[in-house]
């Protein structure tokens, strides 16, 4: 799993992120980017020598300056689900497209072509045959 | 680039920049070699010198460390693991991750 992954299941949980300086950040997840910039919510500052806080409703962190994160145990199980559950989501995806160039033998090449958005107009009466296909199949 | 695929879903040790000794089980890592460490500890182990002070295990949970501070990750033995004694164990300074010129 990326690590960003875990991070996007992460989203409106509460974190600990220490930066390179050895501040740390406690707060609510708002959002996250690819390259980790961080919005938290309802936040408590600590300085270096962890003596000085600070409470702060709002920041944005530059994902480049984090040492660390620290994040909730469950959100490991919750993003191994989510994970799996676009998974099986994909592999849906996949059988129907594979049922259907496997009906129409030759024509799968035409399929894939009429899949593309710009040629997919000029090839109506090839995208009418596939559905075609996929009704003789549904009604096997 | 060498990989860290065979050291998913198994205990590590980590080293980062700031000299911490970190120790988890590798969830995931990325190209920038963030990493994933699951019911992760921090050691805290003292030198010959600090007589009067005891290693530490602190227990820190899920973590993600940014890869710009690992300076090394290790697949860990579990046969030679179950026979180290950390409450024990003696350990020098680590030296520092920037190199003079």
């Amino acid at each position: 799993m990326l690590p960003l992954y875990l991070l996007t299941a992460a989203k409106n949980k509460p974190v600990l992120i220490e930066l390179k300086t050895g501040e740390t950040y406690q707060g609510d997840l708002v959002n996250l980017d690819p390259w980790m910039n961080l919005t938290l919510s309802n936040v408590i500052h600590t300085n270096t020598g962890a003596d000085e806080f600070s409470k702060e409703t709002e920041v944005y962190i530059r994902g480049m300056h984090i040492k660390y994160l620290r994040i909730p145990d469950e959100i490991m199980d919750y993003a191994k689900e989510q994970n799996l559950l676009n998974m099986e989501q994909r592999n849906k995806n996949v059988k129907r497209r594979g049922g259907d160039r496997n009906q129409s033998g030759g024509g799968g090449r035409d399929h894939r072509r009429g899949g593309r958005g710009g040629n997919r107009r000029f090839q109506g009466d090839r995208h009418y045959n596939n559905n075609h296909h996929y009704q003789q199949r549904d009604n096997e | 680039m060498s990989d860290l695929k065979e050291f998913m879903g198994k205990k590590v040790h980590v080293i980062t920049a700031d000299a911490r000794f970190f120790e988890g089980v590798l969830q995931g890592y990325d190209n920038s070699t963030n990493i994933i460490l699951q019911d992760c500890i921090e050691r805290i182990l003292y030198s010959e010198e600090d007589v009067d002070e005891e290693n530490q295990e602190i227990p820190l949970g899920l973590y993600i460390i940014r890869g710009g501070e690992v300076a090394c990750v290790g697949e860990i033995d579990p046969a030679k693991y179950a026979t180290i004694d950390w409450s024990t164990l003696k350990a020098s300074t680590l030296k520092t991750t920037k190199n003079p010129l």
